[in-house]
């Protein structure tokens, strides 16, 4: 159905490491995969999938390597990249980050990951919270020689163990949203959205059943609660520990979490959004001599509100040298491995406005092809506040919720 | 050491043609390193073999774990494996494991040797530990080898009865990879499939289907018995798992019910408007959606929520396959969604946009503007998201797109600009109000400073000057000025077949522009080389007086060329328009061969094919059809029976408390013993436990053993006699809401406390009694 074998190769194409699921296609056959590659990027006609005879690439880069799926029927190709990513998941939560070095340092387990996320090309578990349990770090575990068996994967409720302690039951939530803006050329705004994401961090003994209620304006209306301050949540996904059909009856968010750090759900408002840090850039360009970057940033919320770490990045030419600055407020740094410059402001008070100049070299050779102009992106946080204006209510849990202490709530991130 | 180096040239054969393009590539570049590598190898291989042999199972382990580390690397370690074979039966189950890895890889090399491991996994599948049993059943059936398919028969036979879902799943697998070994099973795989797909967990279900998908995915008739109940089950099966139901049951509901899109009735002409409306009430009477098929409607709707992007495109592929028209509109907001996932599920999930956006655009329009393009958007995501927003155009929208056009024509990546023309053009064939404009646009394009947006708008206006035969003379003698500076061949040859097929428009140019060429022609590209052959052939027969003597010079060129092809077309060409004594009747009819009207082009989107493949398929994407494709059936005119879905009352009861208690709404009532009411319902409760218990005492045993799905299970155990639950669901079922109660233990009376939410339903239940 899904993939034949899996193969992770290094960025010449060479197998890192490979498992053979069904054994239909030869192993041999991924030694096509890169000189194809190679030929469809000069042919400009780069696809996510490569046939080649009866076979098919299917691929996905991540940092310096390649996750190859190789399949000879007709597979399902969007449940294909659903699972490489998983992968790519489930081995970044195992060695903090998933690259060449990671996995040859960890060939045992890596090689047991593939067994276990996947039989005879159907994926199975892909919890990395549940492989974690049965697939340890160093297996020290052993030398008490007791065998353990976990429970969970044979559990309905797969995402928690059961058994689970603590002397302080706490949950923190966390509301991140970021702002996508379309900005045409000539600067009125096309498309505006909030993208947010509701991360949940959870010490509860047992097996807790919560509930989250939001201010949500279908449920508000179902309830027949005011309209004040509620949200359009456009179009929501939940992490598979919610049931689904309660919220599609009732719009109750109720779960029984995992344990630890998870994200609940993510959300998408498509208002309008003023937005909130806005961005000019003048990029004036001397073929052979220099470049001139002027940004002017403007704070366009609350003067009360302040916001921290504001980070804005301006790319520049590759070939860029002898970077100056001269800024109003926060330092510039030229960051070469990323072709920009990095402008950082500490605390940025609503409603004001604040000037950028750099001045960079270019050499007298000009680069034969025309780079694309990469947009200016902006990251930055204000606490206390959504853009959406969303919140979170505090609703009883079957489990008695009132006991725990409520969290924390975060502002967007760029 | 002779020994060593003896050995050392053996496994260097071997290793040769299994390590393949690795060793092609890393050996060479220094040989003593990778001698000394091959001899670090044996001493560690000497050493391994003692540590496997060592009564520590730290040793043991260690060992396993540098030969894993070996095997994966693509090292040949199979000389270790009679000594590995010996741990298979290993009491530490970490040892075990990493035993069961190597075997599964070299098991089919070496067949005898494996044969001395099977009794242990025989012996390991009546472990008492589920995990254990069912890992034994998983290696057991990855073995692939032949003389133990008996055996891998039994096993999976026992296994598909065991009390452990777990070990049921692994059955299920097991069923694939022993139909892979041997597809002579087929038959006694059949009854196996047909067993597990009446099971009632929801970590089988996933699996089965996919055995059923993959073993006999044309025995339809096993589906019908389990329809409903996996449909009610889908909710709570893993996200795999949910996606190869859905796809199942996609072909199933194609075979099993009508189709729900017919809108339009012809209108007979013969019939009176009497017999008219009758037929038309006739019609209107005859379409209601069967029940099942709104049941799976239904059930996949929540999972258009689910954050794993695979499950929501087959929940959008169900209803663009199965929904009425009307309502398959809600899975476009959440494929727009999608589109901020992963480059390669976007580009999945674009591909299926385009599909269906041509045949209905409506579904996509409100989401318009999430289709522009972003300057990061990689190539092949840029093309797909333009095709979108051509399909979509419409004359409202179209000034909007034409403005956010202009500024992809200007973007610095030039496929992308040339991709937008195209885009233009295809939207002034399909909206004629805006043709005029978009025309004028492209004419102001002729004068980019880019090569490739000129000779791209060359070739587009070409098409469209076709299509519109009304204003030509101006943008020709534009683009003839352009020949001198155009270089790119395609839009030279375009331009010169303008000049050909309306030339007697511009009667004083082209005689000019065949001349020029002329002097041009042997640097000529070929394509070029042939329009101008044509435009030399057209002017001849037009205005053979000016044209006569270049036209023969050219001819005279094109006989010498290097090409076959133009010299073969000269030869053609002298034959049709000079007339000779050997010339057939032919060229009598030049004129009319060479001037004859040609049909406009038709400007279509590569996507108009597609839809025949199922939608989210790898076949789709490639747009042929791969090996094992199931092909989605047209909707059948009339209905098969639909009262084979139909399950026995009496078999739903045990039925709906195995999967369907989280499902439905279900209440938890406590029982306390305080309280003296109600005595009706004690009858009924009753009642259906014993039916229940006497049904199938296993079953619900197990369930309650393994299967902590239902909540009050896991209460009940943990407060025992303090109070007891019940749990009360209430079934949505067709025609009849059945009531089930399932009680545990006995207890003297019953009070209401109200636990769970839906007070509406809750008074349903009431009333019922």
């Amino acid at each position: 159905m899904a993939a034949s074998a899996l193969f992770i190769l290094d960025l010449k194409g060479k197998p890192l490491i490979s498992r053979n699921y069904k054994g239909d296609v030869g192993l041999g056959e991924i030694e096509h995969f890169m000189g194809l590659l190679l030929q469809r990027e000069e042919e400009g006609a780069l696809a996510p999938l490569l046939p080649h005879g009866h076979v098919h690439f299917l691929w996905i880069k991540h940092a310096n390597l390649y996750l190859v799926a190789t399949t000879k029927k007709n597979g399902n190709a969007s449940l294909v990249y659903s699972f490489l990513y998983k992968v790519v998941e489930v081995f970044c939560e195992y060695f903090k980050e998933l690259e060449e070095e990671s996995i040859r340092d960890n060939f045992v387990i890596v090689y047991e990951l593939l067994d276990e996320l996947m039989d005879f090309g159907f994926p199975q578990t892909t919890d990395s919270k549940i492989l974690q349990e049965y697939i340890t770090q160093e297996g020290n575990k052993l030398e008490t020689g007791r065998s353990r068996v976990p429970t969970t994967v044979t559990n309905a409720v797969s995402w928690r163990s059961e058994g689970i302690r603590y002397k302080k039951n706490e949950v923190f939530i966390d509301v991140i949203e970021s702002v996508n803006l379309l900005v045409s050329a000539s600067g009125c705004v096309l498309l505006s959205e909030v993208m947010g994401t509701i991360k949940l961090k959870v010490f509860l003994s047992g097996m807790p059943e919560l509930r989250l209620g939001l201010n949500d304006r279908v449920l508000f209306e179902l309830t027949g609660r005011g309209k004040n301050k509620s949200v359009e949540l456009e179009d929501v996904k939940f992490h598979q520990c919610v049931r689904l059909s309660r919220f599609d009856t009732d719009r109750t968010i109720s779960f029984i979490p995992p344990d630890g750090d998870f994200e609940l759900m993510s959300y998408r408002l498509s208002t309008q959004v003023k937005p909130l840090i806005w961005v000019e850039s003048v990029i004036e360009k001397f073929s052979h001599s220099r470049v001139e970057i002027l940004v002017k940033a403007k704070g366009q919320f609350k003067k009360q509100s302040v916001a921290n770490g504001v980070e804005i990045a301006v790319p520049v030419p590759s070939d860029a040298d002898s970077p100056k600055f001269k800024t109003s407020v926060g330092s510039a740094k030229y960051v070469p491995e990323r072709n920009l410059v990095l402008w950082t402001i500490k605390s940025f008070p609503g409603g004001k406005e604040h000037l950028m100049r750099a001045h960079f070299g270019l050499p007298s050779v000009e680069k034969e092809e025309e780079e694309g102009r990469p947009p200016v992106a902006v990251r930055f946080e204000i606490p206390y506040f959504t853009v959406s204006g969303i919140q979170v209510l505090p609703v009883g849990g079957i489990w008695g919720w009132g006991g725990y202490g409520a969290g924390r709530e975060h502002g967007p991130g760029g | 050491m002779s020994g060593n180096g003896l050995s050392y040239s053996e496994q260097g054969g071997e290793a040769a043609p299994e390590l393949g393009q690795e060793a092609a590539t890393t050996t060479t570049p220094s040989i003593p390193a990778a001698f000394g590598l091959f001899c670090s190898d044996i001493k560690k291989n000497e050493d391994l073999k003692q540590m496997l042999e060592s009564s520590k199972d730290s040793a043991k382990l260690d060992a396993m774990k540098r030969i894993v580390g070996m095997v994966a690397k693509g090292k040949n370690a199979s000389e270790l494996f009679p000594a590995v074979v010996k741990n298979v039966a290993s009491k530490n189950i970490e040892i075990k494991k990493l035993v069961y890895v190597y075997l599964m890889r070299y098991a089919e090399e070496q067949q005898d040797l494996a044969l001395l491991s099977i009794s242990t996994f025989q012996r390991a599948l009546k472990d008492p530990n589920q995990l254990i049993r069912a890992s034994a059943l998983r290696v057991l059936s990855s073995i692939r080898v032949p003389i133990i398919v008996p055996i891998m028969m039994l096993a999976i036979k026992e296994a598909s009865s065991d009390l452990s879902p777990y070990v049921r799943k692994n059955a299920a697998h097991a069923i694939q990879k022993l139909y892979s070994l041997d597809p002579e099973q087929k038959e006694m795989l059949i009854e196996v499939i047909e067993k597990l797909l009446k099971d009632r967990s929801t970590l089988v279900a996933g699996s089965v289907v996919m055995a059923f998908e993959e073993v006999c995915p044309e025995r339809i008739d096993l589906i019908h018995k389990n329809y409903r109940k996996l449909c009610n089950l889908l909710v709570d099966v893993e996200e795999w798992g949910q996606v190869v139901i859905i796809h199942m049951l996609t072909r199933y509901a194609r075979t099993q019910f009508v189709s729900p899109w017919k809108v339009s009735f012809e209108k007979n002409f013969y019939e009176s408007d009497e017999e008219q409306k009758e037929k038309d009430q006739k019609v209107k009477d005859t379409y209601t959606m069967d029940p099942d098929h709104r049941l799976l409607l239904q059930n996949t709707k929540p999972l258009l929520q689910s954050r794993n992007a695979a499950v929501v495109m087959a929940v959008s592929q169900l209803y663009w396959h199965l929904a009425p028209k009307s309502e398959a509109g809600i899975v476009s907001k959440s494929l727009v969604r999608l589109l901020r996932s992963n480059r390669e599920v976007q580009y999945i999930v674009l591909q299926n946009i385009a599909t269906m956006s041509i045949q209905r655009k409506g579904m996509f329009e409100p989401y318009l503007k999430s289709f522009y393009v972003r300057s990061t958007d990689p190539t092949m995501i840029k093309t797909l998201k333009l095709e979108i927003l051509t399909n979509l155009a419409n004359e409202a929208n179209i000034s909007t797109l034409l403005r956010e056009f202009q500024t992809y024509v200007k973007s610095q990546d030039k496929q992308f600009a040339a991709a937008t023309i195209q885009a233009i053009g295809r939207c002034a064939t399909n909206i004629t109000e805006v043709t005029d404009t978009c025309l004028n646009g492209l004419v102001c394009l002729l004068s980019n400073k880019d090569e490739i947006v000129v000779a791209e708008s060359v070739v587009v206006i070409k098409k469209l000057l076709q299509t519109q035969p009304a204003h030509h003379g101006e943008i020709i003698k534009h683009m003839a000025k352009l020949l001198d500076n155009i270089t790119v061949p395609v839009a030279r040859a375009s331009i010169l077949w303008l000049i050909g097929e309306y030339c007697e428009r511009v009667p004083k140019i082209a005689p000019d522009v065949l001349r020029k060429t002329a002097k041009s022609f042997t640097n000529e590209d070929d394509l070029v080389k042939l329009q101008i052959l044509n435009l030399g052939a057209k002017l001849y027969l037009t205005n053979s007086k000016q044209t006569k003597l270049l036209t023969q010079y050219v001819l005279n060129l094109g006989k010498y060329d290097q090409s076959y092809d133009i010299r073969d077309r000269t030869r053609f060409i002298r034959q049709l328009i000079v007339p000779n004594e050997k010339s057939g009747a032919l060229s009598k009819y030049a004129k009319k061969i060479f001037l004859a009207q040609k049909p406009a082009p038709l400007l279509e989107s590569p996507f108009k094919d597609r839809d025949h493949f199922q939608l989210g398929t790898l076949s789709h994407t490639l747009n042929t059809q791969a090996t094992g494709y199931l092909e989605l059936s047209d909707w059948p005119e009339v209905a098969p029976d639909p009262s084979v879905r139909n399950v026995e009352i009496a078999e739903s009861v045990p039925d709906s408390f195995g999967g369907f208690t989280c499902l439905l709404s279900s209440f938890f009532l406590i029982c306390s013993d305080s309280e003296d009411t109600e005595k009706k319902k004690k009858g009924i409760s009753k009642k259906i436990t014993t039916s229940n218990s006497s049904d199938t005492e296993s079953a619900s045993s197990e369930e309650s053993s393994s299967d902590s799905k239902s909540e009050s299970d896991s209460k009940s155990d943990s407060e025992p006699g303090k109070s007891r639950y019940v749990i009360l669901s209430v079934l949505g079922l067709q025609h009849s809401p059945t009531l089930v109660l399932y009680l545990t233990g006995h207890y003297p009376s019953l009070c209401w406390k109200r636990i769970s939410s839906s007070l509406s339903l809750l008074q349903t239940a009431r009333h019922f009694w």
